[in-house]
């Protein structure tokens, strides 16, 4: 439980400023040490996990423990982004987690079909956002083995 | 008619009327009382004549030469009759024992006469031998040769009833033995001298007699077995006569002592007699065969008259059928192995404007649109090579081409007819340009509607989405400024914002409730059989705090099992129920009671059966006003302030469009302050056709 777990970084797909604004203080007001990163759409989504473009030096950008996946985006949205990740054997291990405010059940079965990890709708409330940080973090870095540990860094 | 009579026999006996048997209006049909009293004459006959013997033995009777001359000459006359009218019968149809009869008494005839001649006194001193051999010899000549042919004749035919056609006697065989036989003997009279014909020192005088009798009695027999004298008046009177010269052979002339007695002269007497017979046998059987020409023509007449109705008949039959196809509202044509028009009706002269004589002989290819002809002749021959398996095709989208050169899309069906002129394949064609042109603008408008629909059905959805991030938004920012800065803002600040976070979370739900009602038919799942008393249980369960809170009884009837979406019956019932509960009376014990009828509206195998059914939901709430019933199930509308019942008006709206949704229908009763009932009507069955998104 006691996992150092200042390394791992949370990955971001979300073309909504606001979103990725509020993501960022809901991380900071549960007081997780968690680096987040922000891509805005599913091909930069691509381009980040898969090291090209901008986003060759894994100084800049480290790979991420946990990919928090937006469904409705610009360019490459999130299902085709899931489909990806999910049929790309060295992507498929990295926890993705879809965060949207669809509630759609079509939505959520194709989600689970195309091997995501969780389906989180996006809360109304900041506060409600903050607790769903922190649960992600605990379950995702401290409670669960996740595969990328050590093999990704 | 004794069973082993076979074809032969038939043929042989019809000449003589054994034919009267089978011919239906013949009326000569023998019962067995006849074949008995004809056995009783020839007895009797025989009888009698023996009695006649024994009463005139003794008698001093004796006759002259002369008397025997007239009596001969008598005789040779009836037998020539006798042989030229059978011949004359055997001429009109041929079969042996006629032939045979006809011949024994033509020969018996010149023998007779010969016999009349040499017995004369202008003769007797010409000849070897006395008129006293002469005489009884001559007359044992004939008699033996009569004798003799119809014993042959009895033969004759028993071997044409077993050979048939081939084994009938030629004639020139028998007209040459006929000619020979009495040849020969008349030579031998004229030559030889003769033995004595007198034996007074035996008992029978004349035992030479017994040799034709002999033959007679073959003959009796052989015409007795062959049993046509029980249905034939011929052979009947032939027997008959048969019977009469047996006995005059063996009972009168043997017995004559002397020339000219009285057993010679009755015996002479009685061969007349028997000739009498034959030729009565022979007018008889000649006049049914004239009764029955007669009956045959009147037959034949009937049938004449009644073919001719019948081609009336028929020809009726045929302008009916033509004037019949000429009222069908299709076009026919009728196309024969070639492809040749055979016939049409008038619905195909108009149709393809050509006149009836054109088209009959014309290639149908002409009435295909001319780039389609090349391939018509293939597609005529493949359906008449598997006409036996599809009695009847039809085919739709094909094209016609009329006589203008105009073309239009034809429906036509095809069938195999049968034909005096062999097997025809009948078009029947409908002009469907006018009704193709209608089906194609309904699909059209049925798809651009569906498309509208769907259309729409997305933009609720995709707008519901999309309204609800900016809210989530207002409520996200505004909680952040409300625990970030409210000391730095004052109270009336925080009071605005929560108002505006407030109205946000109202139109937050507002939409919700929206996209929910789009859901009903844009996320519709398929119906499946649906056990309504668990939907309710269910229902119930959920709202089990609710319940408790009001302190409601419910009284829940069995419900039935239809077609339904389950997880729609749950919102419809909840939503039900549930407006039940939110508007009970508080001054009365709240009574919920839900029930079913069943209707029969649906005629089935067994009779009516139950085709839907009506749940009813009542409640002794508040009740609301008749008029408002159409507002309550419109979406968004509500019948009391906000501030006193809870939610955005939308749940019946809700209830009616799943109602709707599974084909039924929901309405509502009420009265203010008293009460309230929903019923809804469900069919028992949903066919795949309701089960639209």
């Amino acid at each position: 439980m006691t996992r150092p777990n200042r390394s791992i970084t949370i990955l971001m797909a979300d073309d909504d400023e606001d979103d990725c604004r509020l993501a960022q203080d809901a991380l900071e007001s549960s007081r997780v040490l968690n680096e987040i990163r922000f891509v805005h759409d599913g091909e930069e989504l691509l381009q980040y996990l898969r090291r090209q473009g901008a986003y060759t030096d894994p100084a800049s950008a480290p790979a991420p423990g946990l990919v928090l996946l937006d469904l409705n985006m610009p360019r490459m949205d999130g299902r085709e982004a899931l489909a990806e990740i999910k049929s790309d054997k060295d992507l498929r291990r990295i926890p993705v987690v879809v965060l949207t405010t669809s509630r759609a059940e079509e939505d959520i079965f194709r989600s689970y079909d195309l091997g995501v990890n969780s389906f989180v709708v996006k809360p109304i409330s900041f506060d409600d956002l903050v607790i769903i940080f922190k649960s992600l973090t605990e379950y995702w870095f401290q409670i669960v083995e996740a595969p990328c540990d050590g093999k990704h860094n | 008619m004794s069973a082993d009579i076979v074809r032969g026999d038939i043929e042989a006996a019809s000449d003589s009327g054994v034919c009267d048997l089978m011919s239906a209006g013949g009326g000569e049909i023998r019962l067995p009382g006849q074949v008995l009293s004809r056995i009783g004459v020839y007895v009797g006959v025989a009888f009698c004549l023996t009695l006649l013997f024994l009463l005139l033995r003794g008698s001093s009777w004796q006759g002259t030469a002369m008397l025997h001359t007239v009596m001969e000459a008598v005789a040779t006359l009836l037998a020539a009759l006798i042989g030229v009218l059978a011949l004359v019968r055997y001429y009109s149809r041929k079969n042996s024992v006629i032939l045979l009869i006809g011949v024994a008494f033509l020969g018996t005839a010149f023998l007779d006469g010969y016999h009349a001649i040499v017995t004369s006194w202008y003769v007797k001193n010409h000849f070897p031998s006395g008129l006293e051999t002469l005489i009884p010899w001559s007359w044992v000549a004939s008699r033996l040769y009569l004798s003799v042919v119809l014993f042959l004749s009895v033969l004759a035919w028993r071997r044409e009833s077993r050979l048939g056609e081939a084994g009938r006697i030629r004639e020139g065989t028998v007209y040459f033995w006929a000619c020979v036989l009495p040849a020969a003997s008349f030579a031998f009279f004229a030559f030889v001298p003769l033995p004595p014909a007198y034996y007074p020192d035996i008992p029978f005088h004349r035992p030479e007699e017994f040799v034709p009798a002999a033959f007679f009695l073959l003959a009796l027999i052989g015409y007795l077995k062959k049993g046509h004298w029980k249905v034939d008046s011929f052979e009947h009177w032939l027997v008959l006569s048969i019977v009469i010269g047996l006995v005059g052979q063996t009972v009168f002339m043997s017995f004559s002592g002397v020339l000219f007695d009285m057993e010679f002269d009755v015996a002479h007497l009685l061969k007349k007699i028997s000739y009498v017979a034959v030729l009565t046998g022979l007018l008889i059987s000649t006049a049914h065969l004239f009764k029955r020409e007669q009956a045959y023509a009147v037959a034949l007449q009937d049938s004449q008259g009644e073919l001719k109705r019948q081609m009336i008949e028929s020809q009726e039959a045929r302008e009916r059928y033509y004037a019949l196809l000429d009222l069908a509202p299709v076009a026919m044509i009728a196309i024969d192995k070639e492809g040749k028009i055979a016939f049409s009706n008038l619905q195909a002269e108009r149709l393809f404007e050509y006149t009836r004589a054109e088209l009959q002989g014309l290639s149908v290819e002409m009435l295909v649109p001319p780039h389609l002809r090349h391939k018509h002749p293939q597609l005529r021959r493949s359906f008449s090579a598997g006409a036996g398996a599809q009695a009847m095709s039809e085919r739709s989208g094909l094209e016609g081409h009329t006589k203008s050169g105009q073309s239009f899309i034809a429906e036509i069906s095809l069938a195999q007819i049968d034909h005096y002129s062999g097997s025809l394949v009948l078009a029947m064609i409908l002009d469907v340009t006018e009704r193709s042109r209608t089906e194609a603008a309904l699909k059209k408008r049925a798809q651009e509607l569906a498309a509208s629909n769907a259309e729409l059905e997305q933009f609720a959805s995709v707008a519901s989405h999309d309204l609800q991030e900016p809210l989530r938004k207002i409520q996200a920012f505004g909680d952040r400024l409300r625990s970030q800065d409210s000391d730095a803002l004052g109270a009336q600040s925080l009071d605005y914002i929560a108002r505006m976070k407030n109205a946000a979370s109202r139109m937050q739900t507002l939409i919700d409730d929206l996209l929910n009602f789009s859901r009903i038919s844009s996320q519709a799942r398929p119906f499946v059989t649906t056990n309504l008393n668990e939907v309710v249980k269910d229902v119930v369960t959920d709202l089990e705090i609710r319940i408790e809170d009001v302190g409601a009884t419910l009284e829940i009837d069995d419900l039935p099992t239809i077609d339904a979406d389950p997880s729609q019956m749950r919102q419809l019932f909840q939503n039900i129920i549930g407006n039940a509960l939110k508007y009970h009376r508080e001054d009365v014990d709240t009574v919920i009671e839900i029930f079913c009828t069943s209707h029969k509206n649906q005629f089935g195998d067994q009779g009516w059966i139950v085709s839907d059914y009506t749940i009813t939901v009542a409640d002794n709430g508040i009740g609301f006003e008749q008029k408002y019933v159409d507002r309550i199930f419109a979406v968004f509308q509500r019948l009391h302030g906000r501030g006193k019942f809870s939610g955005n008006g939308i749940g019946l709206a809700v209830c009616r469009k799943i109602v709707e949704r599974h084909g039924g229908v929901i309405s509502a009763r009420g009265i203010l302050g008293e009460g309230s009932e929903f019923a809804v009507t469900l069919p028992q069955t949903q066919t795949p056709d309701n089960e639209g998104p």
